[in-house]
């Protein structure tokens, strides 16, 4: 009887300390591809009205975004960011991470940038311009010349 | 017959009481301690936006130099938990809307009852997005990726804002 008064008693003590110890903590994203301008969404689910941070360490080994939220009454803290400026967001693989007092979750993002449309114009110089012209036109430049070349043959046996 | 019923009487006792410690760490496992995290050890006592010279300001041209000036108090549970001083990350983030433009930061030392202030200056990108800024004051005791589990948030952020007008 005593043994088991003992054991119980222990256990009973225990428990609630256990429970002050654990503090689970999980972070989702709504996407994990993003381009400039994407809005980005960082979910931390926690313990109810408890104080939690994210960080969002990008590839070059900077800090994109923190912040700090009170969870609410359902442990809930939604963080939102959007990637711009491009400065402040490098392309590749980011990681970030939450915290509360006790523990830590985290999470991996892309960042992708996509080239421009319509392409890029680059200054050619003016010969070269010509020379392409006359390159992509040989053909109407032959036919001219043999044109002219009839012509003066022509002229040539009508005037004898 | 007398002796067992008295040592049933302090089995039951012994019982009530341990079910009575187990009450009252349970809910304190649930209440006291979540609102304990609440009391910071350091206030953000001011955050205001300056020029260059040091004048109080809250409209800016693009291209200029936002300076912000952050105060921070050391409350006295610092003097019982932290003795030698608390260490803490200061983080001033400026963003316009949900876009972040600058995150700065400086680590220092504060004790109990001590007033510091920082300034930290950011320069308006010339071409900058006109309006609203915010700014938003962190106080951790380190960044997540090096504190890991033992992060823990040391103030209670604070904002201000300032306004961006075209140069």
């Amino acid at each position: 009887m005593r043994r088991l008064l003992v054991l119980l008693s222990l256990l009973l003590l225990i428990t609630p300390l256990a429970l002050v110890s654990a503090q689970p903590i999980t972070v989702t994203v709504n996407r994990t591809l993003l381009h400039p301008g994407d809005k980005l969404i960082i979910t931390v689910n926690a313990s109810p009205n408890t104080p939690v941070s994210v960080e969002v360490q990008n590839p070059k080994g900077g800090v994109s975004y923190a912040d700090q939220k009170t969870t609410d009454s359902q442990g809930v803290a939604v963080f939102e960011v959007t990637v711009w400026p491009p400065s402040n967001w490098p392309p590749g693989e980011y990681t970030i991470k939450a915290a509360v007092h006790g523990s830590t979750a985290q999470t991996t993002i892309k960042v992708e940038y996509l080239p421009p449309v319509g392409g890029v114009a680059h200054p050619v110089p003016y010969a070269q311009v010509v020379l392409a012209w006359i390159i992509d036109h040989v053909l109407i430049v032959v036919l001219l010349i043999a044109l002219v070349a009839v012509i003066v043959v022509y002229n040539k046996f009508a005037k004898s | 017959m007398v002796d067992s019923g008295e040592s049933m009487n302090k089995s039951i006792l012994t019982l009530a009481c341990v079910i009575l410690a187990f009450l009252v760490l349970f809910l304190s496992a649930y209440t006291p301690v979540t609102k304990a995290q609440q009391q910071y050890p350091i206030t953000i006592v001011s955050v205001t936006t300056r020029d260059m010279q040091g004048n109080v300001k809250t409209e800016f041209v693009r291209g200029s130099m936002v300076v912000v000036d952050v105060t921070i108090k050391g409350e006295s549970l610092i003097q019982y938990y932290y003795p030698q001083g608390l260490s803490y990350l200061l983080i001033v983030e400026i963003m316009k809307g949900n876009s972040v433009y600058y995150i700065g930061f400086v680590k220092d030392i504060i004790s109990a009852g001590q007033n510091k202030s920082t300034g930290i200056g950011f320069t308006i990108p010339a071409d900058a997005p006109t309006g609203t800024w915010t700014v938003k004051v962190l106080v951790w005791n380190d960044w997540i990726a090096i504190a890991g589990a033992n992060w823990a948030a040391l103030a209670e952020p604070k904002t201000t804002t300032f306004t961006v007008v075209p140069g």
